[in-house]
């Protein structure tokens, strides 16, 4: 497979520091930009980036679908109730105590996760030792072996279309 | 097989394809337009004015780009790019015929809808960075439609992929030897179509540039090449979704053995894939546009359920099989 001109593994280097760089760029663009409707295309910057990585790990099903739901799908609705809330205007200025208390749903998460990424013993296991898994066995572990974990993830998205509902009808009302 | 030379290859061949598709698909455009309105069409350049679209392209080249004062420039600049690129990876896993594939993925289907998903945020980008009503308004109306019909349009494709167990256009259409999926899944393919055509902005579907309301809706601001771009994408996109309606319910390449089957049958797989093209032409010119409630009540109370009924359906006579 090697080309005498050209070495691919070392353009597959390259690709990866890109995407590296694309990613950062998207979510430094999605925190920091001003206007809402850049920060949205910088979410779907980053969420591009993030499924390339997940093709170099070899498993192109999760990167496609990292692509159909959160560039296709997420991004797109943000964008939708983005336009919703009339994108021009400037969101104003928080007082001190508000942006602590935003820090605290922003910062625990992050802690958790923190602590399990040290507790947990990771075995590290080199690129392409095994094959990578198909849809059919993502689909087999879903619904087979981790189904009562699936059922209540999809409980939290049938708890949410009933909050939006409510949202919905009280904004009527008024 | 050498990795760079086929690539190049594959990459010239899409893109001579798209250009020339673009080219011809404008051209029968407003012929089929023409003839359905009992004109002639373009007659004036060319023998029946068939070099008409390349003196058209050559004139928007040549076309002073003015992008309008209070832009958001960066945006407005990488939407018609945005617009065009997932549109050509599409090609990548496309099969014209049993062998004149770029490369088949196993997820190949899937890519074709992440990519085609991603047409709407550079519509979005598009529309909003123009700093025009017009353009919004149009925007809002493509992310609404899009979101609406995305969802029937999986889910009519999800009883092919249960019938066939695989999401591999190769193998899809391997599937299919003797007979076709449109005759198992006639309710799919309708689905699927209809959605088609709503995902491609055309009309009876094609709110967001309805040119009697909003102009041009999302490309109102665009002059020049950056319209081009956008003209191209969409007619590339109907081939697109065409070849994949081909691939999953009319039997891809699969036809009458023709001599070196396996390059030839890219002539079967043509001519269904403009037949279905054909027929797009023949809604637009045929049929008013529906308004935007009629649009989304359709996609949500229509076929959303009725794609839904039909997995069921496909679901369980697969089991009792």
């Amino acid at each position: 497979m090697t080309d005498s001109l050209f070495d691919l593994r070392i353009a597959g280097e390259i690709i990866f520091f890109i995407f590296v760089g694309v990613s950062i760029a998207g979510a430094v663009i999605a925190v920091f930009s001003k206007r809402m409707t850049r920060a949205v295309l910088g979410l779907a910057l980053y969420a591009l980036g993030i499924a390339v990585f997940y093709l170099y790990l070899g498993s192109a099903f999760i990167s496609v679908m990292q692509l159909l739901i959160y560039v296709g799908a997420i991004c797109v609705v943000i964008a939708f109730a983005v336009m919703l809330a009339d994108p021009s205007k400037q969101s104003d200025k928080r007082g001190v105590i508000k942006g602590l208390l935003v820090l605290i749903p922003g910062i625990l998460p992050g802690l958790g996760l923190g602590y399990l990424v040290i507790k947990t013993d990771w075995i590290i296991v080199p690129v392409g030792r095994f094959p990578p898994l198909s849809a059919a066995d993502i689909g087999r572990k879903l619904l087979v072996e981790y189904c009562l974990v699936f059922e209540v993830i999809s409980l939290i998205f049938l708890v949410a279309v009933i909050g939006s509902v409510i949202v919905a009808r009280m904004g009527r009302n008024e | 097989m050498i990795v760079l030379p086929r690539l190049a290859l594959s990459i010239l061949m899409v893109l001579g394809f798209i250009a020339l598709n673009g080219m011809m698909l404008v051209y029968m455009e407003r012929k089929v337009a023409g003839h359905m309105q009992r004109r002639l069409g373009p007659m004036e350049v060319g023998p029946h004015g068939i070099l008409q679209t390349l003196v058209d392209g050559i004139k928007l080249i040549g076309k002073q780009y003015i992008p309008p004062y209070k832009i958001d420039r960066p945006l407005y600049l990488l939407a018609p790019v945005i617009c065009f690129v997932p549109v050509v990876l599409a090609f990548i896993t496309l099969p014209f015929s049993e062998k004149l594939q770029v490369r088949d993925l196993n997820v190949g289907l899937l890519v074709i809808f992440a990519l085609g998903s991603m047409t709407v945020l550079s519509l979005f980008m598009a529309g909003w960075s123009s700093n025009n009503k017009y353009s919004l308004i149009g925007a809002f109306r493509s992310v609404s439609q899009s979101l609406a019909y995305e969802i029937p349009m999986l889910l009519s494709v999800l009883s092919i992929v249960l019938m066939t167990n695989t999401l591999s256009l190769r193998e899809i259409v391997e599937a299919q030897s003797p007979i076709p999926h449109i005759v198992f899944q006639p309710v799919a393919f309708l689905i699927f179509f209809i959605c088609c055509v709503a995902e491609t902005n055309r009309a009876p579907f094609d709110l967001p540039e309805a040119e009697s309301e909003l102009t041009a809706g999302f490309h109102t601001e665009y002059s020049g090449m950056g319209f081009a771009l956008f003209f191209l994408a969409e007619y590339t996109n109907i081939v697109v979704v065409c070849a994949t309606t081909t691939v999953l319910f009319l039997g891809g390449w699969k036809g009458i053995p023709l001599p070196f089957m396996q390059y030839t049958g890219v002539v079967w797989f043509l001519i269904k894939l403009y037949l279905l093209v054909f027929v797009m032409m023949w809604f637009r010119w045929t049929y008013p546009r529906v308004r935007i409630d009629q649009l989304l009540n359709l996609s949500w109370k229509v076929l959303t359920p009725l794609a839904l009924i039909n997995l069921v359906v496909t679901a369980v006579v697969l089991k009792i099989i």
